[in-house]
């Protein structure tokens, strides 16, 4: 007999109670009614905050990106698709910002995502493997509780090129924050520094989900801490490296605080971010219907990007 | 009335001022306001004026202060707004239909509200309060305020760019500390001193990227004539001789004379000013409370020096703005005619809070001129130039001309290339986005 088939002893299905209606109680058609209006209730609380706070707001947005609204006074008519096809035919003005600001936002991400998750990966093998893993895990953690305005101005201090303690420390005037490639470097140390935290958290609990037995293997094959890294535990840790992949590229995407507090977009332009731009051309220059459509669009690549990331890191198999 | 407010002797004069012009515009305190419910008036405010350090001192102890005299006439809704935010805060709160009635805001952000037809001439309610703006502003406040031919703010506060210096460091390099440069040449020569003294101490710092340079080269750019744009044309006026003039004066502070340190960071010459590290600093009045907590009796504070051609400085400030809300009627205009002449007769109180008054007749009482600084920051503010009142003209500065005058700052491009340029991106900014 298969394990878990029923018996001719066994009630063919149970009677489950959820307060007071039996749902295995009456016809078939009257238990999955009951079941679905339960199922309702249940998910309706979700329900309504995603409908009210991710659906709605997401539908007005694509509603205001095809007509002329201003910021102000609201609804000037309907524009169809023009200014997604103005974004993409336009060579000046906020089209072009758009795109500029799209390419510094493209190397940010190009250069902290790998960081992102080549950082914690390491720390939370390492603090895996050496005593006192709540501490390490706390201080690594820390910075993560901190607001975004708090880091960058903590950091605005720390970098100054004259007075500032890194440099007093370094005994150089090394421009972090005036200068390129300074003011990337920068800006990405310190996202990193402030945000590996929930990476750390997540690559560490991958880590424990490895079984020890595969550990143990490897090290009696004569597999030393690196190797072992390289060739047994990574490949343990696709599912979550995909995660931290995933979440960093979207958090880079909309990097906003950091060069906004930290360098002001300068040296120049250099550091100007895409939701920066946005962010302007809606609310300062009061283009809302323009700015609904380079979110649809910068959300429409980070898509793209996540999903071919994902792809790569997970494989068809696992996705 | 509130106790603080009372306390002084100069408050009471002010009080028994306010009084006399209240009871005499008794009349204008409509039937409806006589009924026992308010008439509820809401006030959006941010910046330093809104409230100090999250305090109830300041404009939101007036508040309550004018509520408690209209108890039952009309009522203050009072919100702090942040800063930072305020653009985005207050757009939202239009497009929902939910603005404030009356709002303080600075020109350039408030005259987007003008051109898009959403706030109401001023005059009208300056007249119910029985305020002159020719007489009691001053011109040029009121004089350059005009939005397509049409006064749509009164001047709530003012702050002009002045110079900051450490008479300490100026003692310690051979200087009369009690003599600031009057001219760039001095300015520069000072500044070589002070340099000379080593130690990591520069004579001036300015600072070519995060805006930094607001305040110093808008002021200097208005010495040479060089202003950002006209107004009504909307054409962009800076890129003149004078106007590369003035960023090749902070350029050579740095790459000429060695008096300013090259690729300072955002907010160093605050941190080095008050660390007395920095000879001088030519930036808005506001840090004034800050400099002067830390540096005391050393702390020495003067017009500009003209560097240029005529003696002006940038001008920043704050203006009110009344909002075509729904529901705007006779009535709430004439409470807010009420509350903004409550509001000038209090100046005192407020100037002694750190809000210099832009309030004409206090500025010839005793008790103004005894509050240190406030009659040489008068003498600035007359100086004082704004920028014109095209939409948001300081975001577009942040945006569009800054990044090619930092370049110009770091050593990166020619200074003429760098206005060029800068010009040409702002032209296209307005053309865009205003069509002024």
């Amino acid at each position: 007999m298969r394990v878990g088939a029923s018996t001719a002893r066994e009630p063919r299905q149970r009677q489950v109670h959820y307060g007071h209606l039996p749902l295995g109680a009456g016809s078939a058609w009257g238990r999955r009614h009951r079941q679905g209006v339960w199922g309702w209730l249940f998910v309706s609380p979700y329900l309504l905050l995603f409908l009210g706070f991710q659906a709605v707001p997401v539908g007005f947005g694509l509603f205001v990106s095809l007509h002329h609204w201003n910021g102000v006074v609201g609804n000037q008519g309907f524009i169809g698709l023009s200014q997604y096809v103005n974004l993409f035919t336009d060579r000046t003005g906020n089209a072009a910002g758009f795109w500029s600001a799209m390419e510094h936002t493209v190397l940010f991400v190009g250069i902290s995502v790998p960081f992102l998750w080549g950082v914690p990966t390491v720390l939370a093998y390492l603090i895996y493997m050496v005593p006192g893993k709540g501490f390490f895990r706390g201080a690594i953690f820390f910075p993560t509780v901190l607001s975004s305005s708090a880091i960058s101005t903590l950091w605005l201090y720390l970098l100054a090129t004259t007075g500032g303690p890194v440099n007093g420390v370094l005994g150089l005037s090394i421009p972090w924050l005036v200068e390129q490639p300074e003011a990337w470097i920068s800006i990405d140390a310190v996202t990193i520094w402030w945000t590996m935290g929930i990476a750390l958290v997540i690559m560490y609990a991958s880590l424990t989900q490895v079984p020890t037995s595969v550990l143990e293997a490897a090290a009696v094959d004569g597999a030393g801490i690196v190797r072992t890294f390289r060739s047994v535990v990574l490949p343990q840790l696709r599912g979550g490296s995909a995660v931290v992949v995933f979440v960093s590229t979207i958090a880079s995407f909309n990097l906003l605080a950091q060069p906004f507090l930290m360098t002001h977009g300068g040296p120049g332009t250099s550091t100007y971010t895409v939701s920066e731009w946005i962010y302007q051309v809606g609310f300062t220059f009061f283009h809302m219907g323009q700015a609904s459509a380079m979110a649809f669009v910068l959300g429409f690549i980070i898509a793209v990007v996540g999903f071919v990331e994902y792809r790569l890191i997970v494989g068809r198999r696992m996705g | 009335m509130h106790t603080r407010i009372m306390r002084s002797r100069g408050g009471k004069t002010v009080l028994a001022t306010t009084c006399a012009i209240l009871t005499a515009c008794a009349s204008g305190v409509p039937a409806q306001a006589t009924t026992t419910k308010a008439v509820t008036i809401t006030f959006w405010n941010s910046g330093p004026s809104a409230g100090i350090n999250g305090g109830s001192s300041g404009i939101p102890q007036l508040i309550k202060d004018f509520n408690k005299q209209y108890q039952g006439h009309y009522k203050i809704v009072y919100k702090i707004i942040p800063y930072y935010d305020e653009t985005a805060v207050v757009n939202s709160a239009l497009g929902a239909h939910n603005e404030p009635d009356l709002i303080t805001e600075s020109l350039t952000f408030g005259s987007g509200y003008a051109y898009e037809g959403v706030v109401e001439p001023i005059g009208p309610i300056l007249k119910m309060a029985g305020i002159n703006p020719a007489t009691d502003f001053p011109k040029s406040l009121w004089d350059a305020s005009v939005v397509q031919g049409q006064h749509y703010m009164a001047p709530t506060n003012a702050i002009p760019t002045v110079l900051f210096w450490n008479k300490a460091l100026f003692k310690k390099a051979g200087l009369n500390p009690d003599v600031p440069p009057a001219t760039g040449p001095q300015l520069v020569a000072d500044a070589e001193k002070i340099t000379s003294l080593g130690h990591g101490t520069w004579g001036y710092v300015e600072e070519p990227t995060g805006g930094g340079m607001n305040y110093s080269l808008q002021s200097v750019m208005d010495q040479y004539g060089a202003y950002l744009a006209n107004a009504k044309t909307g054409k962009v006026t800076f890129n003149t001789p004078g106007g590369v003039a003035a960023v090749q004066f902070f350029r050579n502070l740095i790459f000429k004379y060695h008096v300013s340190p090259p690729n300072a960071s955002p907010e160093e010459a605050h941190n080095l000013f008050v660390k007395g590290e920095d000879g001088m600093e030519i930036t808005g009045s506001y840090d004034y409370p800050t400099y002067h907590t830390i540096l005391g009796n050393n702390l020495g504070i003067s017009l500009v020096p003209k560097i240029g051609h005529n003696q002006q400085d940038f001008l920043g400030q704050n203006y009110w703005w009344v909002f075509r809300a729904p529901g705007m009627n006779e009535t709430m205009e004439r409470g807010i005619a009420l509350f903004m002449k409550y509001y000038y007769a209090n100046s005192l109180y407020l100037a002694r809070q750190g809000f210099f008054p832009t309030w004409l007749p206090l500025w010839n009482t005793r008790q103004f001129k005894e509050i240190p600084t406030y009659s040489l920051q008068a003498q600035a503010v007359n100086d004082g130039v704004l920028h014109p009142p095209i939409p948001i003209i300081a975001e577009l500065n942040h945006k569009y001309f800054f990044p090619d005058i930092e370049l110009a700052l770091l050593g990166k491009e020619p200074t003429g290339k760098a206005v060029a340029a800068a010009a040409s991106a702002m032209q296209s900014a307005i053309q865009e986005n205003f069509h002024a």
